[in-house]
C-alpha cells in the first residue's frame, strides 16, 4: 500500500515546542498541509524527508516504519521525493542531467528522463538548458521531473509555487497536479496558501501550531469546518457571538438560521458570500461602509454595524459598489454554521 | 568537531601578531617606554604620518569617487573604456609608481610629492568600490530626484553619495591602511613615516623594544582609523536593490563640458599610468646601468611564482574551515571565530612580519629564516581576502542542494563529489588565484622574513632601485606589473557587473 501514516510525531527546538504529538494518514491522491507560516509545516515535510529525526513519534511510508523503531533511516534510502521552495535545481548541471541526478549512472541521459520531461508536460528544447535560463514555473516543473525520475513512493513539495507571480501559479499548480496524479504517486504539499491547497488537494489537513484543527476534503473544510479557527482561517468568516435556540440565532446582524441544531451561547461564522448589501436603507441592519476592495470579477467591502464595534465582512458583486462612509443595509441569507461558544461561567 | 578546532586554530594564528605587539609592549617598563615614545623624531614621524593620511585619503576619494561617477552615470565619450584605464593603475605596485616617479624627477621627493604619488597608485581602491556601488543602486532614486526638481550635480550630492557612502566610506578605509602600511614607495620618495621609521629602527637595533614600541603607535593609528569609520558609517543602512531589477540607469548628459571632462580623465591616466611606464620603458631601453642578468630574473620569477602558490593555497585552506563554520554553522562561536580574522586585514606587513621574526627567535628558532614563516605571514596578512571569497563561493552551495541529493539516494561523500564540489571549486580557484597575486606582489613582510639568499622579485627589484640602479630594476619592475595585471582585471571586472557574485565581487563588497 502506498501512502504515509504519521503518529504521535513531536519536534522541539531548544524550548520551542514546533511538532506536538501529530498524527496524519494520507492513503494516496494529494494531501495539503495549510497552515500559516511558523506552523510547524516546513517540519513535519523535513521529518518526513528523514532531513530531521523525530523526538518522539512514528513515520512509515507505505509498510516501511522509517522513523520511531530503531535507527532512522536515512533520507537517501526513504525513495521520497522531494520539491523544495524555489526548485533549488543544481545550477552546474542542465535540465537533463538535473532530472537524471537520482537514476542510476546508465540510465541517466535515457529514455526515463524523457517519459518525466513529458509528465511535467515541459517540451524536449529545455533537455539541454541550464537552471538560469529557465523561467520560474519551469524550474518548478524541472524539479517536480527530478523528484518523480527515480518513481518514488511520496513525494513531498514545499511551498512549491511561492515565487512564482499569480497568473503563472495557477498554470503551474495544475500542471503539477496533472503529473503527479499521472505518476501515481502520494503527494504531501505543504502550502499557507488556502486557494492553492483547496484547489489542488484531494485532503487538506488545517495546522496551526504544531497541530491539525481538521483534515478533510476540500469541500468539507470550507463548507464544515469543524472549529471556528478552521471558519476563521478558510473563507476568511467573520465570527459572531449569539445566542441560539430552535434553530436560529440572534445575533448583531439580527436573527440566522442555523446549520447545526444547538442551543445555548454560541459563536457563529457567516462566511462574507452569506452577507448580502443594499444600499438604500430598507429591512435589516444599519452598518457603516469602512473599506471596499474592488476586484473586478466583485468586490469585498467592510462595514461596522451602527451602535456597535462589530466588522462585517461582505462579498457583493461588481455592479453597485457603495462608497466608503456610506450607510448600507446588512442581511444574512442561507443558514450558518454555528459553534458552541464556552461562556465565561465555565 | 573538527572543523570548529581548525576554524579556532586559524583564528587564534591570524590574532597572534596584534597580542603579540600589545603584550610585549605591556611588558616594557613604562619609563623607558615614555622615554622613547616623546622623541622629536617619533613626533615628526607620528606628525609625518597624520598628514599624509589625511591627504592621501583625501585625494583618493575625490579622484576615486569622480571618476567612478562620470563613468557610471553621465554620458562619457568612450563609456566603459575609461573604466579599464581608471582601474589600471592597480597593476602597478605603489613602490613601483614611486620608483617610476622618483626616477623621472627629483620634484615629487616630499610631502606633496609623496601625496600625489600614493593618492594615483591607491586611488582604485576608492573608484572600484564606488563603482560597483553606482552600479547596484536602483537608478529610480535619481529619477525620483529630478522628478521632484533637483539638477544632476544637487541629486548627486543629496541622493546619491549618502547612498554609496559606506562604498566610499569603506574604499577610504582601505586606502588609509594602505597607506599606514606603505613602505616601498614612501621610503623611495625620501618621505619618513611609522612605518619606515620601524624598519629604520629594525635595521639598527634588530629588534629591540624600540621597533615593537612603534609598532604600537602604528596599531594603534590602524585602530583609530576602524574606528573613525564605523562612526563615520554610524547605523546607515546600506543601498540594497531588490532581486532582478534590471533598469538601465539615465544618464546625466555632460554636453559641451565633456570634452574638458575627457581631458582631464586623460590627464590623471597620464599621471597615474603614462608617468611610470614611460620611466620604466626609458629605463629598459636605455640600459646605462642594465646588464640583462636573464639567470637572476628567472631565478627570482620561479621563486616568487611558487611563494605566490603555496601562500594562495594555504591562505585559501585555512579560510575554508572559518567560511564554512560561518555559512553552514551559524553562531556565537562560528562568528567569533569569523570576526577575528578581520583585524588583521588591517595590520600593516611590517606589523605582522615583526611579530613573527620575535615570536619566532623567541620560541621557535627552528622555523626562524625559513620559507615556512615566510609563507605563514603571508597566510596571517592575506587570511581576510580568501576568507571573504570563500565565504561567497561557499554560498553557492546552499544546504538545500544537499537535501534534494540525500533525497534522491546520494551518500555524503556522493554529495560533495557531484554537487559540492562542482559548484565551489571554480570559486576556490579564484580566490586562490586572489590571493597569489597579491603575495607576488608583497614587498615589506617579505623584506623581513624571507630567508637569507632568496630573492623574489619584489626584493630584487627593491635591492636595486633602493641603490639607484634603475635601469637594473626595471626588468624586475616591469615583471611585477605583469603579476598584477590579472588581479587587477578580475576586481575591475568584477565591479562593472551586477548581479552575479563571484570572489572578487565578493572582496570588492567586504570593503563596504
Amino acid at each position: 500500500m502506498s501512502g504515509l501514516r504519521v503518529a504521535g510525531l513531536s519536534k522541539t527546538f531548544g524550548s520551542t515546542r514546533i511538532l506536538d504529538s501529530l498524527d496524519l494518514e494520507v492513503s494516496d491522491g494529494i494531501t495539503a498541509v495549510l497552515g500559516p507560516s511558523g506552523c510547524g509545516k516546513t517540519t513535519l515535510l523535513r521529518l518526513v524527508a528523514g532531513f530531521l529525526d523525530p523526538d518522539a513519534g512514528t513515520i512509515a511510508i507505505g509498510d516501511r516504519v522509517v522513523a520511531g523503531e530503531g535507527r532512522p533511516v536515512p533520507a537517501r534510502s526513504r525513495r521520497v521525493g522531494y520539491v523544495p521552495q524555489e526548485g533549488a535545481l543544481f545550477p552546474h548541471l542542465d535540465v537533463t542531467s538535473n532530472v537524471g541526478f537520482g537514476l542510476a549512472r546508465a540510465s541517466r541521459r535515457g529514455a526515463r528522463v524523457r517519459e518525466v520531461l513529458d509528465l511535467v508536460e515541459l517540451p524536449s528544447s529545455v533537455a539541454e538548458r541550464y537552471p538560469h535560463e529557465l523561467s520560474g514555473g519551469q524550474q518548478q516543473r524541472v524539479a517536480l521531473a527530478r523528484a518523480l525520475a527515480p518513481d518514488p513512493s511520496l513525494v513531498l513539495l514545499d511551498e512549491p509555487f511561492s515565487s512564482l507571480d499569480a497568473g503563472l501559479r495557477e498554470d503551474t499548480g495544475r500542471a503539477v497536479a496533472r503529473a503527479l496524479r499521472a505518476s501515481g504517486a502520494t503527494a504531501v504539499l505543504v502550502t499557507h496558501d488556502q486557494g492553492e491547497a483547496l484547489s489542488l488537494a484531494d485532503q487538506v489537513a488545517v495546522m496551526r501550531a504544531g497541530r491539525f484543527l481538521q483534515v478533510s476534503p476540500p469541500s468539507e473544510i470550507y463548507l464544515r469546518p469543524a472549529s471556528p479557527d478552521v471558519a476563521g482561517f478558510v473563507g476568511h468568516a467573520t465570527l459572531l457571538a449569539g445566542t441560539a435556540s430552535d434553530g436560529t440565532a440572534t445575533c448583531d446582524l439580527g436573527r440566522v438560521s442555523l446549520l447545526t441544531d444547538v442551543d445555548g451561547a454560541v459563536l457563529l461564522a457567516i462566511r462574507p458570500e452569506q452577507v448580502s448589501v443594499s444600499p438604500g436603507a430598507s429591512d435589516g441592519i444599519l452598518a457603516d461602509v469602512l473599506d471596499v476592495s474592488y476586484f473586478g470579477h466583485d468586490a469585498t467591502l467592510r462595514a461596522r454595524v451602527c451602535g456597535r464595534e462589530t466588522v462585517v465582512i461582505a462579498r457583493i458583486p461588481a455592479s453597485g459598489v457603495p462608497a466608503p462612509g456610506s450607510v448600507v443595509c446588512l442581511r444574512v441569507s442561507g443558514a450558518v454554521l454555528a459553534f458552541p461558544r464556552p461562556t465565561a461561567a465555565s | 568537531m573538527v572543523l570548529v578546532v581548525l576554524g579556532v586554530l586559524v583564528a587564534a594564528t591570524s590574532v597572534l601578531p596584534l597580542v603579540y605587539v600589545v603584550v610585549s609592549s605591556a611588558q616594557l617598563p613604562p619609563g623607558e617606554a615614555a622615554d622613547f615614545l616623546f622623541r622629536p623624531r617619533v613626533g615628526e614621524l607620528i606628525w609625518n604620518t597624520v598628514r599624509l593620511l589625511v591627504g592621501g585619503v583625501a585625494l583618493s576619494v575625490v579622484i576615486g569617487v569622480a571618476c567612478a561617477w562620470l563613468v557610471v552615470r553621465t554620458d562619457l565619450p568612450g563609456g566603459n573604456l575609461w573604466h579599464g584605464v581608471l582601474a589600471a593603475p592597480l597593476a602597478v605596485p605603489a613602490f613601483v609608481n614611486g620608483y617610476g616617479w622618483v626616477s623621472t624627477t627629483h620634484a615629487v621627493q616630499g610631502y606633496a610629492g609623496a601625496v600625489l604619488v600614493v593618492s594615483l597608485s591607491y586611488y582604485p581602491l576608492v573608484y572600484l568600490p564606488t563603482v560597483a556601488a553606482l552600479r547596484r543602486l536602483d537608478s529610480g532614486l535619481e529619477d525620483v530626484a529630478a522628478a521632484l526638481g533637483h539638477r544632476p550635480l544637487t541629486t548627486f550630492f543629496r541622493v546619491v553619495l549618502p547612498t554609496i557612502s559606506p562604498a566610499v566610506l569603506g574604499g577610504a578605509l582601505l586606502v588609509g591602511l594602505h597607506l599606514l602600511g606603505e613602505y616601498g614607495a614612501l621610503q623611495i620618495l625620501n618621505y619618513p613615516t611609522l612605518t619606515t621609521g620601524i624598519l629604520a629602527v629594525y635595521r639598527t637595533t634588530f629588534n629591540g623594544p624600540a621597533a615593537t614600541l612603534l609598532a604600537l603607535v602604528l596599531v594603534v593609528f590602524c585602530l583609530l582609523l576602524l574606528g573613525l569609520e564605523l562612526l563615520a558609517r554610524g547605523h546607515r543602512r546600506r543601498a540594497r536593490v531588490g532581486a532582478g531589477v534590471a533598469r538601465t540607469a539615465t544618464r546625466s548628459h555632460l554636453g559641451g563640458r565633456a570634452w574638458l571632462v575627457v581631458a582631464g580623465l586623460a590627464g590623471l591616466a597620464v599621471l597615474a599610468l603614462g608617468v611610470p611606464l614611460a620611466s620604466l620603458a626609458r629605463w629598459l631601453l636605455r640600459g646605462t646601468s642594465t646588464t640583462f642578468p636573464a639567470g637572476d630574473i628567472f631565478g627570482a620569477t620561479l621563486t616568487t611564482l611558487g611563494l605566490a602558490v603555496a601562500g594562495g593555497l594555504v591562505a585559501t585552506l585555512a579560510a575554508l574551515p572559518v567560511a564554512w563554520l560561518a555559512v553552514r554553522h551559524r553562531g556565537p562561536l562560528a562568528t567569533a571565530v569569523e570576526r577575528s580574522v578581520y583585524p588583521a586585514n588591517a595590520l600593516p606587513g611590517i606589523v605582522v612580519a615583526l611579530a613573527l621574526v620575535t615570536i619566532s627567535i623567541e620560541s621557535f628558532p627552528a622555523i626562524y629564516q625559513t620559507l615556512p614563516l615566510l609563507v605563514l605571514g603571508y597566510c596571517i596578512l592575506f587570511l581576510p581576502r580568501a576568507v571573504v571569497s570563500v565565504r561567497a563561493t561557499l554560498e553557492l552551495a546552499p544546504p538545500v542542494l544537499d537535501d534534494v541529493a540525500r533525497s534522491l539516494g546520494c551518500t555524503g561523500a556522493e554529495t560533495a563529489r557531484r554537487v559540492t564540489l562542482p559548484l565551489v571549486l571554480p570559486g576556490l580557484g579564484a580566490s586562490m588565484a586572489l590571493v597569489s597575486l597579491a603575495v607576488s606582489t608583497e614587498l615589506t613582510a617579505t623584506l623581513l622574513l624571507a630567508p637569507t639568499g632568496t630573492s623574489t622579485l619584489a626584493t630584487e627589484f627593491w635591492s636595486r632601485a633602493s641603490a639607484v640602479e634603475y635601469g637594473a630594476a626595471a626588468p624586475y619592475a616591469l615583471l611585477l606589473i605583469a603579476l598584477s595585471v590579472p588581479a587587477t582585471w578580475l576586481l575591475s571586472r568584477a565591479a562593472n557587473r551586477d548581479g552575479l557574485r563571484t570572489p572578487a565581487s565578493a572582496v570588492l563588497e567586504a570593503v563596504q
